[in-house]
């Protein structure tokens, strides 16, 4: 993953991690796709077993097939918006800042990014019988004197991500001293 | 009053369906790489939507290849019901 498609990195800049959504969310998204394109088939059951002659019709057989078939590629593209909505919502954590990448819909993407130097505080939040069993949770990353700006949603492994984060933060703390004292002598 | 269109008109409206989808999917394909997305995940599921789609159109064409697309559609027609074979 290259950054310079986000941001203007600083020479020393890397990614230490990108985290995305748990892939259970997106799970979840293609079961009820499944299950959106499961209900024609219900519905073909039934006027099959009703009017069959409907189905065989010379203009209704054809007509059906044209509903289905605008049907299927409604449900299809669905599919593939849910799949960029779920892979393009982005966030990167770098040895300097971190990145929010969303995306909003279709023609609508913020990109938005944290100074490590500013964060105060980070909480985990694991809640619920799902998030618990597949260990995927929320990340809110706190900074000074603002409202929250930053919430990793439903990443794996939250409780180690916060402590990642808190690590680099005192890490650049650290950094950002040494500096200072070499200014300083 | 009774008036008559070919059946191929049907077509029109599924004729814009499909613009709608093709314009849409150049879309999502295009996100995919303009933001840089371009790894073996993705490629697998662009395949698997290009393929699904092909499969939408295979399957739509077997059905109604051999359809009339001539013939009439009645609308306003009266219904009547055949009773020569009732007996009293």
């Amino acid at each position: 993953m290259n950054l310079k498609h986000f941001i203007d990195p600083k020479d020393d800049e890397r990614i230490v991690f990108a985290l995305r959504r748990h892939p259970i969310i997106f799970l979840e998204d293609i079961a009820m796709i499944l299950v959106i394109a499961i209900i024609p088939l219900g519905v073909f059951y039934f006027l099959n077993s009703q009017w069959p002659d409907l189905i065989l019709g010379p203009l209704t057989g054809p007509t059906i097939i044209l509903i289905a078939s605008s049907y299927y590629l409604m449900v299809w593209l669905f599919f593939i918006a849910t799949f960029i909505d779920y892979y393009l919502d982005l966030w990167l954590v770098t040895n300097y800042r971190v990145v929010n990448v969303e995306q909003h819909s279709l023609f609508s993407r913020t990109i938005s990014e944290l100074d490590l130097a500013k964060v105060q505080d980070i909480t985990s939040e694991i809640k619920g019988v799902i998030p618990s069993i597949f260990n995927f949770g929320d990340v809110h990353i706190q900074t000074a004197g603002e409202k929250e700006r930053f919430i990793f949603e439903q990443v794996p492994h939250a409780h180690d991500i916060r402590k990642k984060i808190l690590d680099l933060v005192q890490e650049n703390q650290r950094r950002q001293m040494t500096a200072v004292i070499e200014n300083i002598s | 009053m009774t008036f008559s269109f070919p059946f191929s008109l049907i077509l029109i409206p599924y004729g814009l369906i499909v613009l709608f989808f093709v314009i849409l999917a150049l879309v999502n394909i295009f996100h995919l790489v303009a933001y840089g997305a371009t790894n073996g995940l993705t490629f697998l599921i662009t395949f698997l939507f290009l393929a699904g789609a092909a499969t939408v159109f295979f399957l739509t064409w077997q059905g109604v290849k051999d359809t009339d697309w001539r013939a009439p559609v009645t609308i306003g027609a009266s219904v009547g019901i055949d009773v020569s074979n009732i007996k009293l």
